[in-house]
């Protein structure tokens, strides 16, 4: 047995390059799900960690539109064991990560309440030097090495509201190493300072509470100004971290697809491998090596490679991961809540998920090859020719089967239709089925390209055709590899394309001002009935309409309500999916609403229903009138008539302002007076391009993290093509040796190489814009509605279609001339030989 | 063994017939041959190219099965018997010697003698490999790899590495049909040389070689001609 093993692993070192792509393959694939794994995982505990220790033994919070007056009404008032906080990102060019967290609490009342947060131990000088010193900070040692940051010192920091200086005045000293971790990248401030430097003056992010058993959480209420609430502090965390599961499974999928393309290469891989080996396998088996031996050498290397890969992808993957979170830091923060994703954890489950898929999968994938080359039959060592190892399977069967998968596949979809998981399996079905119709499809396409083949390159032209004809199995294997690797490719670009197309036609419809004023969150702008008044003075000022965003309890959790009053022609902009036969314009001004789409899905709500809201003391019921498109949030929205809205609530503030010109104004002029009238507010003023632009930019970086996944699947995807043609060319090796030695040149051998993985390339290439526009299809209409609440317009970019063939004939075209330079380094006659 | 069993043929043959399919038809390869290959003896199974008698080897060696009749080997009927335990029969008392040579290119001289033993579980018995690379006059050449031989010594190790396990049973197909005069003379010395006690049965196409054998059975159009039988 040991001469059996030592030749079956001699003739993998023999040709070395098959088994490297493979390694590479698999271990890219496994990288992406370990990234994207530890990108997911370290978010969630980053945010989860930072939330616990700095808000220690806190039971509740308050949130809503929190006054420092509320916090002295709750703290000297009422003598409740209450902290304020106000919170935000700034950003310092010092930092690695470019971004901070700014913590701003009132130190004195925290050293004296009952908590374990990380700066109780602060000293009383540091505190004191803090407190008596505005612009000054505390963080921990690592925090301030990293950025180059000696006590004393000043350091440039901004915020949306503008440039600061920031003077380090003492460090902190973490108790634990979880606390270490979690206050990395986190300033600590007082109130003052956190309010000046964020733009919230008067204003807190919300106010910490520690209540014991005793306390009435009720009677609290009942004291409490009209839109304070009261939230349980574990609740919120989690419910945080629940929003995020939809974005989370759709990376854990598209991380996954990097892998099925790379376990295709696997399954290719070992398929070649028993061609290739046949004639070996053959041999050994007529001198007595038997089925079992063969199954275990062949066992054997599937595990090898499967462990290097795994263990490369392993490492690689922990170095993509910073990447990767990055890009999922960036996303949560824009589509969630802020975070700041600086704890790396690799889980004990993500360890296991890579050595189930990147071995156990890897082994279980090659199994039924392996089963088959144990078959090997001891004439193929005296025969002539070799048997192909492919199952005959009757056309009949394999449509049966095709079908029977892809009807399957869509019976998943049907059947649950709010799973995310259950619809990837089913697109995953469907996508299966139709790959598994590609051998049949292939057929077709070579009997209708063999007459135009015939008649345009002649007899030359006919051998490449036969040459991939004479192996049917291993040539449908390859087409179909390349066929799921171009059609996820497709599939993920029509996505990615349709969706950013149609939130760039929904921002033209919806933005119809000429400019607006605003911040770059949804909070208060600040300005007040008096700075619209100054507004009104403007001559360039057609008309404008004001709007409100505000976060409100209501039966079914909270609601973000716009509340707007832009006028009727800013309302025509909303695109509606569907709408009562009435009047909208007229209901909606006296009292209805209309919710988002997302909003409709996810509470299941429609035309007729009615939306609780909590606006002031008691749940008010409004009817809904309207389902419109809506890209901003995916937790959905309900907008209501801002008249209708402060009618209820007596809230006057404003987020953000529509201004309509005068047709001759000059809107850069027009936006400079109004940035000289609101200038003493920390509002923004917009052009709408400018605001389009910004949102677009928003838009591209929330999916940065879905372009980079998507690179990742198509080198996945090359990589399978140039092993699965490689492969094939390097079989026919001997025959194009014959041909060299009959007088073809090297460069006609080429052309024949090139010409034969042109045309797989090609079909493999045209039978994927199928699947691909199918995919497409279903992860806009399935995934993104299950999981974001959307729908969009599927737009079929004609350059994504170009794109995926042309990349599956260049990387034929290298595959082809990677055979032909192993023909020019061979003597003619050596290789006739089969000396290598 | 007693002397009845010393006088029992070791391989016979009843009744065997073997087609292969081309295409939509089917093509008579072997049809009803009946043979008794004496132990001991150096037999010659000659006949033009398409005779058969490569088929006819394969057969006896198990690597393939008839359509109709039985081959037993000493006392198993090997077509009857299960793919593994036909494995075991080659593995234990056959050597096969190809006409391309067979040697895995990935395993030395000396390892691609030592296989058969490793398989049946004599791996442990390096002077046995020794010395029969002596005897077939390529002790020197142990460490090399095949690729690095000449066609007449490739074959030579081919027939080391069929006998280094003793096998009762010593099958050759064509062993000299790819080399030339002198390499094909080298190869049939070291045959007879290591082939003393034990059956040959050889297929060829050239008469003189086959003049070479103790019997000779002259296969046409897939039946024995017992008319040219020879002993």
């Amino acid at each position: 047995m040991k001469f059996i093993v030592l030749s079956w692993f001699r003739e993998i070192l023999r040709r070395p390059a098959l088994t490297l792509l493979s390694i590479v393959g698999v271990a890219l694939g496994v990288a992406t799900v370990v990234a994207v794994d530890i990108a997911n995982d370290s978010a969630k505990r980053s945010f989860l960690a930072a939330n616990e220790t700095i808000s220690g033994s806190t039971t509740h919070r308050f949130t809503g539109r929190i006054t420092d007056e509320l916090y002295r009404h709750l703290r000297v008032d009422l003598g409740l064991d209450v902290t304020p906080v106000v919170e935000g990102l700034i950003e310092s060019d010092r930092s690695d990560a470019k971004r901070l967290r700014l913590y701003g609490v009132d130190l004195l009342a925290e050293i004296n309440v009952s908590s374990n947060y990380a700066w109780r131990e602060v000293s009383i000088e540091n505190a004191a030097t803090m407190l008596s010193n505005p612009f000054t900070v505390l963080t921990t040692t690592e925090t301030a090495e990293s950025l180059h940051w000696s006590v004393g010192e000043e350091i440039p920091v901004s915020s949306a509201d503008g440039d600061f200086g920031l003077t380090l005045v003492g460090l902190l000293e973490p108790a634990n190493p979880l606390q270490a971790q979690s206050l990395r990248s986190l300033l600590l401030t007082d109130i003052a300072t956190a309010q000046a430097v964020l733009g919230k003056r008067g204003y807190l992010s919300t106010i910490h509470a520690t209540f014991d058993e005793s306390v009435q959480i009720s009677s609290i209420e009942a004291v409490l100004p009209d839109n304070i609430y009261i939230e349980v502090q574990s609740e919120q965390s989690d419910s945080q971290v629940a929003l995020t599961r939809a974005f989370q499974i759709n990376l854990t999928a598209l991380g996954l697809l990097a892998f099925l393309v790379a376990m295709f290469l696997i399954y290719n891989t070992t398929s070649f491998t028993v061609t290739r080996r046949q004639r070996h396998i053959g041999l050994i088996r007529v001198l007595g090596a038997l089925q079992r031996d063969i199954v275990l050498c062949a066992l054997l290397e599937v595990l090898i490679i499967g462990v290097i890969a795994t263990a490369i992808g392993l490492l690689v993957g922990i170095q993509l991961s910073t990447f990767l979170l990055e890009l999922v830091e960036q996303s949560i923060t824009t589509l969630y809540f802020p975070i700041l994703a600086d704890i790396t954890v690799l889980s004990f489950i993500t360890i296991a998920k890579v050595i189930i898929l990147g071995i156990v999968a890897t082994t279980l994938l090659a199994l039924p090859v392996i089963r088959r080359i144990s078959s090997t039959p001891p004439s193929v060592a005296v025969g002539r020719s070799q048997v192909e190892f492919q199952s005959k399977v009757s056309g009949f069967k394999i449509l049966v089967v095709g079908c029977g998968l892809a009807a399957l596949g869509a019976l998943v979809l049907w059947g649950n239709q709010h799973s995310i998981v259950l619809g990837f399996v089913g697109i995953f079905l469907i996508v299966i089925g139709y790959l598994r119709l590609v051998p049949l499809m292939t057929d077709g396409l070579k009997r209708l390209l063999h007459p135009v083949v015939k008649r345009s390159f002649g007899v030359q032209g006919l051998m490449a055709i036969r040459a991939f004809s004479s192996r049917p199995g291993q040539t449908s294997i390859t087409i179909a590899v390349l066929c799921l690797a171009l059609s996820a490719t497709i599939g993920v670009d029509i996505m990615v394309s349709s969706f950013r197309l149609t939130v760039d036609q929904w921002l033209t419809s919806r933005l119809r001002g000429d400019i607006y004023i605003t911040t770059s969150s949804q909070s208060d702008t600040g300005l007040v009935p008096a700075d619209i008044a100054m507004l009104q003075s403007l001559d360039d000022i057609a008309s404008f309409g004001v709007a409100k965003w505000a976060e409100i309890p209501a039966i079914s959790g909270k609601t973000t309500v716009f509340a707007v009053d832009y006028g009727e022609n800013a309302f025509r902009g909303f695109q509606f999916k569907e709408k009562a036969n009435v009047d909208l314009w007229h209901e909606f001004r006296a009292g209805a609403v209309i919710v988002s789409e997302p909003y409709a899905y996810r509470n299941g709500v429609q035309i007729g229903d009615t939306v609780d809201l909590l606006i002031g003391k008691s749940p008010i019921q409004f009817p809904i009138v309207g389902v419109f498109y809506d890209y901003s949030s995916d937790q959905g929205i309900v907008a209501i008539h801002r008249d209708t809205y402060v009618r209820h609530s007596n809230d006057h503030t404003i987020s953000s302002v529509a201004i309509y010109a005068t047709p001759q104004s000059d809107l850069a002029k027009l936006a400079d007076s109004i940035e000289q009238l609101v200038q003493t507010s920390r509002a923004r003023v917009w052009r709408n391009q400018e605001l389009h632009d910004a949102s677009m930019q928003i838009f591209d970086q929330t999916f940065a993290i879905t372009y980079v996944l998507r690179t990742l699947a198509i080198i996945v995807a090359f990589v399978a093509v140039l092993s699965a043609l490689a492969t094939l060319q390097i079989e026919r090796e001997r025959e194009l040796v014959v041909l060299r030695t009959i007088g073809f040149t090297v460069l006609r051998n080429w052309s024949i190489s090139s010409f034969e993985t042109g045309v797989m390339g090609f079909l493999a290439g045209i039978l994927s814009l199928p699947a691909g526009i199918l995919m497409a299809w279903l992860l806009i209409w399935i995934i993104e509605q299950r999981s974001f609440g959307w729908t969009m317009k599927m737009q079929l970019e004609p350059l994504i279609l170009v794109e995926a063939v042309g990349l599956s004939v260049i990387a034929a075209l290298i595959a082809g001339a990677i055979a032909t330079w192993r023909q020019v380094r061979k003597v003619p006659a050596m290789a006739l030989q089969g000396i290598d | 063994m007693n002397e009845s069993a010393e006088n029992s043929p070791i391989v016979a043959i009843k009744d065997v017939s073997k087609s292969f399919s081309e295409g939509d038809n089917r093509r008579s390869v072997l049809s009803n041959i009946n043979a008794r290959f004496k132990r001991g003896g150096f037999h010659a199974v000659i006949g033009r190219s398409g005779s058969g008698k490569s088929t006819l080897l394969n057969l006896i060696a198990g690597i393939d099965l008839p359509d109709r009749g039985t081959i037993q080997i000493n006392d198993s009927a090997i077509n009857e018997v299960s793919e593994n335990e036909r494995t075991l029969l080659r593995r234990n008392m056959m050597g096969f010697i190809f006409q391309f040579f067979n040697l895995i290119p990935s395993l030395t001289v000396q390892e691609n003698v030592q296989l058969p033993l490793d398989l049946v579980g004599m791996d442990s018995q390096q002077d046995r490999v020794m010395n029969i690379l002596e005897l077939v006059g390529l002790s020197d050449r142990r460490n090399d790899y095949p690729e690095m031989l000449s066609g007449g010594e490739r074959q030579r190790v081919a027939v080391a590495r069929a006998v280094v396990h003793e096998p009762e049973l010593l099958l050759a197909d064509e062993p000299t049909g790819n080399l030339d005069y002198n390499s094909a003379y080298q190869v049939l010395d070291a045959l007879q040389d290591v082939a003393h006690q034990r059956t040959v049965i050889l297929v060829t196409h050239s008469r003189e070689i086959a003049s070479q054998a103790d019997e000779i059975w002259p296969l046409r159009y897939g039946s024995f001609d017992v008319s040219e039988s020879e002993s």
